[in-house]
C-alpha cells in the first residue's frame, strides 16, 4: 500500500482548485464577501436613508452619476431609487441579507433535514417509513406554493419567510442524508465498532454523519442560489422582506414595474443575484467532482 | 405505500388553509364586508361549523370525487382543473422537451471538453438562465422580441395564449359532438384547453400558428430553470461514465472520441438524467406560477397561487390535492422505470 | 257608413301592428302590471330616531312602460343610484333562467352595444358589436378585454401593438408613453382619496396631542409629488374638491415640525414611540404606489423622533384586522362608487362603521346620516361641513392625497377618453379603422354579473354589455337618461315615475319593458327571491340604495 501524499481534504481542495469552473466561481464568492463585510467602507450612503429634502438636486430613480465619467453633484454609482435612496449602498447591503439569507435558511434546512434523514436511514423499520411518508408529503407540494402558504399564514417578513423557504427545503437534505446513511451502516467500520461496544448513537453521530457529509455540502451549496431566488420569488408576490429592507429579492420583487422606465433600479440588484447564483452552483459543482471518488482521474 | 401520502396530503392542505388567517368573506369583499354579509356568507359555505365536522365533510367530499365549488368564482372545482390543467401541462411539457434538449447538448459539451474554456463558459451559460429570476428573464425576453423586435419577422407576442379576440373552438363542438356529455366530454374538453393538440384536432393551421408563437417564450423563460440542472447531471454523470473500464476498452478498439461517447457513455449516462427530469416537475411548477403571471397564461399554478390570496379555501385544497397526487403518481412512474432501466437499482432496493 | 269604414280600418291597423310585435319579440305574453312587494308587507325600515332610513318602499309596472318608484325617504342621489352598473337592467325571462342555472355569471344578457361572444377565464373576455343597438351603433366590431396586474408588462402589451389601450399607466412609464408618437396618455381626474388611520382605542392615539403631532409632521404635499400620478392633488380635505360639497369647512392642518415635536413632548413622549403601521401592498387608484409612500411617511414621521415600523399585510388579513380595530395605524384608500361626498365618508365615518379608528365620533355620524338625506341645498352644505370640522378637530385621520390615473391608447384610437369614475365607453371608440379594439384592465372580473360584483374592471366590462334606466354620461359624471327616456320625482321627492324607452331589444332578442324593470330590481332587492342569486349572492352595492326585503332569507345557505 503506497503513503498517502496528502490528507484527503488536500487533495480534494486541490481537485477542487484544479476546475476552472469552481475557479470563476470562488472568485465571485469573494467579491461578494469582500461587498458584503465592506459594505459600510465603500458605500457613503445608508441603505435606508431616504434622501428628499436631505440632499438638493436629489429626484426619484435618478440614474447613476460617476463623477469620473463627468457627472456632477453627489455620486451615486448606482443612482436613486424610488423612495430617493442610494442603489449602490442598498446593493452592497443586500450582499449581507442575501447572504445571510442563502446560509441560515439552507443551515435550517440542512440541521434538520439532516437529523430526520439521518435518524430515518439508520433505524429503519417503522421510524424510517413514517418520516419518510411525511417528508413524501412535503415534498407532493410545489415548493412555492408551500412557502406562498406558510408565509401567509405566519405573516411576512424577511425571518418568515427563510423559515417557509427552510421548512419547505428541509426533505431534500433529509433524503440525500438518508441515502448515504443507508450506503455506511452496513460497512465494516460500522460492525467494528459495535463490536467494540459503542452505542448506537455514538456509531451514528460520530462514525457516520462525517462520512455523510459531503453530499449534504454539495447539495446545500447548490441550494443556496436557489434559496436566494426564493425570496425574490416571494417578494415578487408581496411576501417578501418588508421595505425599507435593503435585500436583493425584495429591491427587484418590489421594483420590477420599474424596468422599463427606470433600469438600474432593478438591473444592479438583478446583476448581484445572478453572480451570487452562479458562485455558489459554480462551487458546488466544483465540489461535487473534487469530492467525488470516482471522478478522481 | 403511497396512501399514506396522499392522506397526509389532504390533512396538510386542509390545515393550511384553515390557518391562513383572515377569511373568504373579507378577501371577497374587502372594505365592504359587514357582519351581516359574512354570516350569511360563512353560514352558506358551512365555515361556520366546528373545525371537525368541516373536516369530516371535506374528506367525504373529496373521496365521491366532488371537490366543491369555487368561492370567488361559483364554478366546480373540477372545473377550474379541466380548464387551467392542461395549460400548465402543455407549458412545462415543452418547456422540460426544450431543457432536457439544449441540457444534454451542452452537459455533453461541457464533459467532453472537461475543464478547458468551452466547459467553463457552456457551464456559465447554462447556470445564467436560472439565476436570473424568472419574472425579470420573462420580462426582458418579452421585452426584446415584442417591443424591439416589433414590425421584423422574429417579432413575438409578449404575453397570453392567442392574439386578442381569438377564442379557439372546443374539439367537442368542432367535431359536432357538442351534446356530449360525462367523462368523455371531460377529456375532450381536458385536451381542447392545450393550445397545440387544440389546433391540430381542430384542423385549424392559423391557430396552430398563433398558439405556437405565444408558446416560445414563455417556454423558454421556464426552461431556464430545469435546462441548468440537467446540464450539470448530464455533465458529471457523462465524466463519470466516461471513467469507466468498458469505456477505456472501447477507446483501447480504436473507436472514435465520438462513437465513444454517443454510442456507449451517453447511454448509461442518462440513467440519473431521467431521474433528475423527474425531480425537476415540482421545481417547474414553482416556475410556472411565476411564468404564467408575467405572460398571462391562465395555468394551475397562477390559480392555486391566486386561490390563496383570495382565501379561497375550496380551491386551495381541491387544486392542491390534484396537483400533489398528480406529482406523487409521476414520481412514483418515474421510480418504476428507473428500476427498470437500471437493473442495479433494482438489485439494491 | 263612414265611421265603420274608419273603425275597421283602426282596428285592423292594431291588429295587425298586434301581430308583428308579437312575432318579432320573444315576450309573446300579454303585459301584467306588477306591483312588489305584495300588500301588507312594509319595506320600509326605521332607524333608532323614528324616522324612516333610505331605501325602497314599493316598485310596480303601470304599463307596458311606465315603472314607478315609491321611496321611505327622499333621496337626493336617486337618479346617480339608477345609473350604477350593478342595477342595470335584464330580460325578466332570461333573469328567472339564468340565475336558476348559473348561466347568469358568464352569461350575460343585457341591451348594450356590445354582447358577449366568448370568454376565455383569465386571458381575455371577447365582446361583439351589436348590430340591433337601439341607440348608435358601436365603432369597433369586437372589443376584447384582457387583464394584467403588471403595470410594466400592460406596458408591453401597449408598445408591442398587441393593445389598444391599457388602464393606470404606472407613474414611472407615463413619460415613455406621452412622449412616444404612437402613444397618447388620456388623464382621469383626482377622485381617489389616500390617508393614515389613527386608532384611538389603542395607547398612543389615545391622546389627541399625539395625533395632532402626527398630523403637523406629515408633509403631504411632498408625498404627492414624488409620488403620485401627473394630475394628482393633494388633500386638504377626505373628499375631493371635484366633488360637490367635498370642500366644506376647515382644510387641514399645515405642516409645523417644531409644533409637532412640542405636542409630543407634553403628551410625555419627549423622544418619540415606537409604532407600527400597517398597509396593503395593492396598487389602485387611491394609492399609486404602496411601499414607497409608506416608506416615506415612515421618514417623515422619523423626524419628529416617531419610529415607524413598517408591516405589509395582504389584503384578507388587512380587511379583517382594520374591519375588527386592532390596528394602532394604518393607511388606506377610498375609490368612489358614485361621486357625492356621502359615498366617500359614510363607509368610514358614519353611524354604525366598523371601529377601524376606535371610538366612533358621533358629531360625523349625526351629521352624515342628515347630509344623506337632503337634497343638494345650502343646508346640505351645511352638514358637511359639520362633518369635515369635526373629522379635523378629532384626527382620527390624516389625509394624504387625491390620486389621479392615466390611460394609455394608441394615437390612431379615435374617440379614446377618460372616465372619471373608471368607466370608458368603448362603444364611441373606433381603433384606427382596424375594427378591433383591445383594452387591458387591471383584475379580472370573477363574474359578468355586475349585480353581485364590486370592482371597477368588472363594472367596466358589464356596462358595455348592459345598461340601466340611467346611465353616466361618457367621459362624465352626471347622469342621463338610458334605457328610461326619464323620471320624474313627486314634489314631496318620495315617489319616481319611469318612461321606458320603446324598441329596445336584448341579446337575446326579447324586448325591453316594465315587467323586465321591476323583476331586475326585485331580484337585487328581495332575499327570498328565486332570482336572487349572483356569484355570492351578497348583492354587495344593493345597500347604498336601500335596505333588503325578507332579510332573514339573506342568510340561508343555498
Amino acid at each position: 500500500m503506497s503513503v498517502q501524499a496528502q490528507t484527503p481534504f488536500r487533495r480534494a481542495l486541490r481537485s477542487f482548485l484544479e476546475q476552472r469552473t469552481a475557479r470563476v466561481g470562488l472568485t465571485l464568492l469573494l467579491i461578494l464577501i469582500t461587498a458584503a463585510l465592506g459594505a459600510d467602507v465603500f458605500a457613503s450612503y445608508s441603505p435606508i436613508d431616504v434622501l428628499i429634502d436631505k440632499e438638493p438636486g436629489a429626484i426619484r430613480l435618478a440614474g447613476p452619476c460617476i463623477n469620473a465619467l463627468g457627472c456632477e453633484g453627489p455620486q451615486h454609482i448606482f443612482g436613486l431609487d424610488n423612495n430617493v435612496r442610494d442603489v449602490f449602498a442598498r446593493v452592497l447591503h443586500g450582499a449581507r441579507l442575501s447572504l445571510q439569507v442563502g446560509f441560515l435558511t439552507v443551515g435550517f434546512a440542512i440541521v434538520l433535514g439532516s437529523l430526520i434523514g439521518a435518524v430515518s436511514g439508520f433505524v429503519g423499520g417503522w421510524v424510517d417509513n413514517l418520516f419518510m411518508r411525511i417528508m413524501d408529503v412535503l415534498l407532493a407540494f410545489p415548493s412555492l406554493l408551500l412557502a406562498i402558504a406558510i408565509v401567509t399564514v405566519i405573516g411576512p417578513g424577511l425571518i418568515n419567510t427563510q423559515l417557509a423557504i427552510g421548512i419547505v427545503a428541509i426533505p431534500i437534505y433529509a433524503r440525500v442524508m438518508r441515502a448515504s446513511v443507508l450506503g455506511l451502516r452496513d460497512r465494516e467500520f460500522v460492525s467494528a465498532s459495535r463490536a467494540l461496544g459503542a452505542s448506537e448513537a455514538s456509531i451514528l453521530f460520530r462514525k457516520i454523519l462525517p462520512n455523510a457529509l459531503t453530499p449534504i455540502i454539495v447539495q446545500g451549496t447548490l441550494g443556496i442560489g436557489g434559496a436566494i431566488l426564493d425570496v425574490a420569488a416571494l417578494s415578487f408576490l408581496g411576501l417578501g422582506a418588508q421595505p425599507p429592507t435593503a435585500e436583493w429579492g425584495s429591491m427587484i420583487g418590489a421594483d420590477r414595474n420599474l424596468l422599463f422606465s427606470s433600469p438600474h433600479v432593478v438591473v444592479f440588484p438583478g446583476i448581484a443575484i445572478t453572480m451570487t447564483v452562479l458562485a455558489f452552483n459554480l462551487v458546488g459543482d466544483g465540489l461535487r467532482d473534487a469530492l467525488d471518488p470516482r471522478l478522481q482521474r | 405505500m403511497s396512501l399514506p401520502v396522499i392522506f397526509g396530503i389532504l390533512v396538510a392542505v386542509f390545515v393550511i388553509t384553515r390557518l391562513l388567517p383572515g377569511d373568504p368573506c373579507r378577501a371577497l369583499l374587502g372594505e365592504k364586508a359587514t357582519e351581516v354579509a359574512c354570516a350569511a356568507f360563512n353560514s352558506r359555505y358551512g365555515f361556520d361549523q366546528p373545525i371537525p365536522i368541516q373536516f369530516l365533510k371535506y374528506l367525504q367530499q373529496v373521496l365521491t370525487g366532488d371537490l366543491g365549488d369555487s368561492i370567488r368564482f361559483g364554478v366546480p372545482v373540477t372545473q377550474l382543473i379541466v380548464d387551467r390543467l392542461p395549460t400548465t401541462i402543455e407549458l412545462t411539457a415543452i418547456s422540460l422537451t426544450i431543457a432536457t434538449f439544449f441540457g444534454i447538448k451542452l452537459g455533453v459539451r461541457a464533459a467532453t471538453k472537461r475543464n478547458s474554456r468551452t466547459d467553463v463558459s457552456t457551464m456559465i451559460f447554462a447556470n445564467l438562465g436560472v439565476s436570473i429570476p424568472v419574472f425579470v428573464l420573462g420580462l426582458l425576453l418579452a421585452y426584446f422580441f415584442a417591443v424591439v423586435l416589433k414590425g421584423t419577422p422574429i417579432a413575438l407576442p409578449p404575453a397570453n395564449r392567442y392574439t386578442a379576440g381569438v377564442i379557439p373552438t372546443e374539439i367537442a363542438v368542432a367535431w359536432g359532438l357538442a351534446g356530449l356529455q360525462g367523462p368523455l366530454r371531460g377529456l375532450l374538453d381536458f385536451i381542447s384547453n392545450m393550445a397545440i393538440p387544440n389546433a391540430i384536432l381542430t384542423l385549424n393551421p392559423g391557430n396552430l400558428v398563433d398558439a405556437v408563437k405565444h408558446l416560445i417564450l414563455p417556454s423558454v423563460a421556464l426552461a431556464t430553470i430545469p435546462m441548468a440542472v440537467i446540464a450539470r447531471i448530464t455533465r458529471s454523470s457523462l465524466l463519470d461514465v466516461l471513467g469507466s473500464d468498458y469505456i477505456r476498452t472501447a477507446r483501447a478498439k480504436g473507436l472514435s472520441e465520438r462513437e465513444v461517447v454517443s454510442k456507449h457513455a451517453l447511454r448509461n449516462a442518462l440513467l440519473p438524467v431521467a431521474t433528475v427530469v423527474g425531480l425537476s416537475l415540482g421545481g417547474l411548477l414553482s416556475g410556472a406560477v411565476l411564468t404564467e403571471t408575467i405572460f398571462g397564461f391562465a395555468g394551475i399554478g397562477r390559480t392555486i397561487s391566486d386561490a390563496i390570496t383570495a382565501r379561497d379555501y375550496v380551491v386551495v385544497q381541491g387544486v392542491t390535492v390534484i396537483v400533489s397526487v398528480g406529482y406523487v403518481v409521476v414520481n412514483l412512474i418515474v421510480d418504476i422505470s428507473y428500476a427498470y432501466l437500471d437493473p442495479r437499482v433494482r438489485i439494491n432496493s | 257608413m263612414r265611421t265603420n269604414l274608419v273603425a275597421t280600418a283602426l282596428i285592423t291597423a292594431l291588429l295587425a301592428a298586434g301581430c308583428a310585435s308579437a312575432s318579432s319579440s320573444v315576450n309573446t305574453l300579454p303585459f301584467e302590471a306588477k306591483s312588489y312587494p305584495a300588500e301588507g308587507v312594509a319595506a320600509c325600515v326605521k332607524a333608532d330616531d323614528g324616522t324612516l332610513q333610505q331605501g325602497l318602499s314599493k316598485i310596480e309596472s303601470i304599463d307596458e312602460s311606465t315603472v314607478v318608484f315609491t321611496l321611505c325617504a327622499p333621496d337626493p342621489a336617486f337618479l346617480q343610484k339608477l345609473s350604477f352598473v350593478p342595477f342595470t337592467i335584464d330580460d325578466s325571462g332570461y333573469l328567472q333562467s339564468a340565475t336558476a342555472d348559473g348561466s347568469i355569471l358568464d352569461q350575460p344578457n343585457g341591451t348594450g352595444p356590445f354582447k358577449l361572444t366568448g370568454w376565455a377565464k383569465e386571458e381575455q373576455i371577447v365582446l361583439g358589436r351589436n348590430d340591433k343597438y337601439w341607440g348608435e351603433k358601436a365603432k369597433a366590431e369586437t372589443l376584447t378585454f384582457l387583464f394584467q396586474g403588471d403595470s410594466a408588462a400592460r406596458l408591453l402589451l401597449l408598445q408591442s401593438g398587441a393593445a389598444d389601450g391599457i388602464d393606470n399607466v404606472a407613474e414611472s412609464d407615463y413619460t415613455s408613453v406621452s412622449q412616444d408618437p404612437d402613444l397618447k396618455t388620456y388623464s382621469r381626474a383626482a377622485l381617489g382619496s389616500l390617508f393614515i388611520g389613527l386608532n384611538t382605542s389603542l395607547a398612543p392615539f389615545d391622546d389627541l396631542r399625539v395625533r395632532k403631532a402626527i398630523a403637523l409632521a406629515i408633509d403631504s404635499q411632498r408625498i404627492v409629488d414624488n409620488f403620485f400620478p401627473t394630475g394628482s392633488e393633494k388633500a386638504d380635505y377626505f373628499t375631493p374638491c371635484s366633488v360637490k360639497y367635498g370642500c366644506e369647512g376647515e382644510p387641514w392642518y399645515q405642516k409645523d415640525l417644531v409644533a409637532a415635536k412640542q405636542l409630543l413632548a407634553d403628551a410625555g413622549y419627549p423622544n418619540g414611540f415606537e409604532v407600527t403601521l400597517s398597509y396593503r401592498d395593492t396598487v389602485r387608484l387611491s394609492n399609486p404606489a404602496p411601499n414607497e409612500i409608506a416608506a416615506d411617511v415612515q421618514a417623515q414621521l422619523a423626524e419628529v423622533g416617531v419610529k415607524v415600523k413598517l408591516e405589509v399585510l395582504e389584503s384578507a388579513t388587512f380587511y379583517a384586522e382594520t374591519g375588527a380595530g386592532r390596528l394602532p395605524m394604518f393607511i388606506s384608500g377610498w375609490v368612489p362608487d358614485f361621486l357625492d361626498t356621502s359615498n366617500y365618508l359614510n363607509l368610514y365615518f358614519g353611524k354604525g362603521a366598523a371601529p377601524r379608528f376606535g371610538e366612533p365620533v358621533p358629531a360625523v355620524g349625526e351629521a352624515l346620516a342628515q347630509a344623506s338625506v337632503t337634497y343638494d341645498s345650502p343646508e346640505r352644505a351645511a352638514m358637511f361641513a359639520q362633518a369635515n370640522n369635526a373629522l379635523r378637530d378629532a384626527i382620527i385621520m390624516v389625509p394624504l392625497g387625491h390620486g389621479a390615473s392615466n390611460l394609455g391608447f394608441k394615437s390612431d384610437v379615435t374617440g379614446a377618453h377618460a372616465s372619471p369614475i373608471a368607466d370608458e365607453n368603448f362603444a364611441v371608440m373606433d381603433p384606427g379603422g382596424r375594427g378591433k379594439l383591445v383594452f387591458v384592465g387591471s383584475v379580472e372580473p370573477a363574474s359578468l354579473f355586475c349585480a353581485d360584483e364590486g370592482d371597477n374592471d368588472a363594472f367596466r366590462v358589464c356596462s358595455q354589455i348592459s345598461e340601466g334606466l340611467y346611465g353616466i354620461k361618457t367621459g362624465g359624471t352626471e347622469p342621463e337618461p338610458v334605457l328610461a327616456t326619464g323620471c320624474t320625482p313627486s314634489k314631496d321627492k318620495l315617489t319616481w315615475t319611469c318612461t321606458i324607452r320603446k324598441d329596445v331589444m336584448f341579446h337575446n332578442g326579447a324586448s325591453l319593458d316594465a315587467t323586465d324593470v321591476v323583476d331586475s330590481f326585485v331580484a337585487r332587492w328581495d332575499c327570498a327571491s328565486p332570482m336572487h342569486k349572483g356569484r355570492t349572492s351578497v348583492f354587495q352595492y344593493w345597500p347604498f340604495f336601500s335596505g333588503f326585503l325578507n332579510p332573514e332569507s339573506c342568510t340561508q345557505p343555498s
